[in-house]
């Protein structure tokens, strides 16, 4: 969760500076002034219960929604802060949505409405990031629709999820071609709306990395759907009745489902990003050796070892990944490296798109070496030992100043460069 | 140690070329403290742009044993950002493991200077810290007592922050029917 305004945004120190004259050459009436909150004095044996409201909001803004109830539960002045009208808005900033204009969050006219619209923040927040869609036992279209998803906040306090595929077969570039998927907004009751374009659709979670996606409920009294979707009309739409995109399903007396939609089911690819102790985790893009853009996924163990495997858009029995690399040792070579090292690396292509223009620096500054290994040991479990496998080639991972990384194997003369596929949560080189 | 105590009365003053304000706290003690630092104060910065502080800036609600922690902190960050504004990696937006780096670095410190504080003076610090209106700071002190009240039952949170169960049970019963849902998502 990025570190954030927390619960201050929404306070405008102007307005406590009010009743001071900002030309008055005297500092201490200005402090005097500071001092209308009910805080206790410095070195007292301050209290929690005596924290400024500010504190207390930003506190229960970083707790998660059983943490922050059992704080609430715990005393009034917790309670308090807790139904405080500034809360949700407190919540939003810190989860990251977009910053002012102020969000448009549905007020919270009531304790029950504001219980609702946290609710429903938690649960968009718990959406935000990368999943990957499994692969359906129906028939397979043709080409496959993407499999890899992308929820982000997007204006008017909403939640867009968009289906990322490679731009194009043939291009140059690591252009990822983003097309709309779920939105999912905030009722005027507070509860979670969710829709594919027009339609209305259920966003369920089972366990925190697992989310169904499927068509709502209609109601059987045939009521008109909203034609055209911006998020104003879905709050107008659901505003009086029971959402249903919030929490369990709900069938039966509403009727059918509507729009013929299957159920789809995501995963939540986790660890999208790579990290300073975790330098190589993360989704990744890079044209591979048929000059088309590919998604690579690395994964650390809790062995110490390191896998990559090749994101696809398969609909096969598979789980959508094929195998690249993988090491048990994550230990890096540091430099100075020796000259066979660079010259392995300098004497190599850097595999480019088609059109790719060819200007720019070719070899770039790597800051440390992995050894790699481009294929699993395959075990057979009713053999005593393992077969060996002919396939397993040693190869190298140069990691570049950047933070991005290429990586090559013995026998071949090309490097895959690899670039992220996001930045703090934002999907880089998008193309709408 | 950022926190130097200068002479009685002194004026904003250069040191190093650099320009300083002089705080008191509420205990009469004087600190010094480069206006860079103070920068990070809301608070400061209104009251530096407005001028007249030669006398010194009378801070009636921090104790000096508080607005000693307040100082190291400001200091700290306000270094680190001068530091990274003549990063040219930083300058040219690239996201290099350097400033990656620099930024968790200074996470580990923020932590390191809450952690090493008892309740009482944490609880200071957060006062400190919302009065002076710097944000980062009361942003880590908030998360460690967010921090030690993670997976605690209400009765646990009130032991650990001597907090009174002033609830009826019936009104406890109630709270906790509101907030079910907190436990089904």
């Amino acid at each position: 969760m990025p570190k954030s305004q927390g619960a201050r945004a929404h306070r405008d120190l102007t307005s406590r500076c009010h009743r001071v004259d900002a030309r008055d050459p005297n500092p201490r009436s200005l402090i005097a002034t500071m001092g209308s909150s009910p805080t206790a004095a410095a070195g007292s044996g301050t209290a929690l219960e005596d924290l400024p409201e500010d504190a207390l909001l930003s506190i229960l803004t970083l707790l998660a929604p059983s943490d922050a109830a059992a704080a609430t539960c715990a005393c009034r002045r917790l309670a308090a802060a807790a139904s405080s009208p500034a809360l949700p808005l407190a919540l939003a900033l810190r989860l990251g949505l977009p910053p002012p204009p102020r969000p448009l969050l549905p007020p919270a006219s009531c304790p029950a409405t504001a219980r609702r619209l946290l609710r429903s923040l938690h649960r968009l927040r718990r959406l935000l990031g990368l999943w990957r869609r499994l692969p359906s036992v129906s028939t397979s279209q043709f080409p496959p629709s993407p499999s890899l998803a992308a929820f982000e906040w997007a204006p008017s306090a909403t939640l867009a999820a968009s289906l990322l595929a490679p731009s194009s077969a043939y291009g140059g570039g690591v252009e990822v071609s983003k097309s709309p998927f779920v939105t999912l907004s905030i009722a005027e009751s507070g509860d979670t709306v969710a829709a594919i374009g027009d339609m209305p659709v259920c966003v369920n979670f089972v366990g925190n990395n697992h989310i169904v996606v499927e068509a709502a409920a209609v109601n059987v009294e045939g009521e008109e759907m909203v034609s055209g979707s911006p998020p104003e009309e879905i709050y107008a739409h659901f505003a009086n009745r029971r959402s249903p995109g919030a929490g369990r399903r709900r069938r039966g007396r509403q009727g059918r489902r509507g729009g013929g939609m299957e159920a789809e089911h995501f995963v939540r690819i986790a660890d999208a990003e790579p990290t300073k102790a975790r330098p190589l985790q993360g989704l990744w893009k890079g044209i591979c050796e048929d000059r088309t853009l590919e998604f690579y996924l690395v994964t650390y163990d809790d062995i110490g070892g390191v896998t990559c495997q090749r994101f696809s858009d398969t609909r096969s029995q598979n789980s959508g990944y094929s195998p690249v690399f993988w090491t048990t040792d994550t230990t890096f070579l540091e430099p100075p490296f020796s000259e066979q090292e660079l010259d392995n690396y300098s004497s190599r292509n850097h595999i480019r798109g088609v059109d790719f223009n060819h200007a720019g620096i070719e070899n770039r500054v790597i800051s440390r070496i992995l050894c790699i290994n481009s294929s699993y040991d395959v075990v057979e479990p009713h053999l005593s030992t393992p077969l060996d496998d002919a396939r397993n080639v040693e190869g190298r991972i140069w990691l570049y100043e950047d933070g991005t990384f290429g990586f090559g194997f013995v026998g071949s003369n090309s490097i895959i460069d690899l670039r992220n596929v996001s930045s703090a949560g934002c999907i880089l080189d998008t193309l709408h | 140690m950022a926190a130097e105590k200068g002479e009685k009365g002194a004026a904003a003053k250069e040191v190093a070329g650099e320009r300083m304000v002089t705080l008191e706290s509420s205990d009469g003690e004087e600190f010094h403290m480069s206006e860079a630092a103070a920068q990070l104060s809301t608070l400061l910065r209104h009251v530096i742009e407005g001028g007249g502080i030669d006398n010194g800036i009378p801070l009636p609600k921090v104790a000096a044993r508080t607005l000693e922690k307040v100082i190291m902190y400001c200091e700290k960050h306000a270094k680190a950002a001068a530091k990274s504004d003549s990063d040219p990696s930083a300058a040219a937006g690239s996201s290099s493991d350097n400033t990656a780096a620099a930024s968790e670095d200074l996470e580990k410190w923020d932590r390191k200077l809450v952690n090493g504080l008892s309740q009482d003076a944490l609880f200071d610090l957060i006062v400190a810290a919302d009065y002076l209106v710097i944000d980062g700071l009361l942003d880590a002190t908030c998360r460690k007592v967010a921090d030690m009240m993670k997976g605690k039952t209400p009765d646990e949170i009130r032991k650990i922050f001597n907090i009174l169960n002033d609830f009826t049970k019936e009104e406890e019963e109630e709270m906790r029917r509101e907030y079910a849902w907190a436990f089904d998502d």
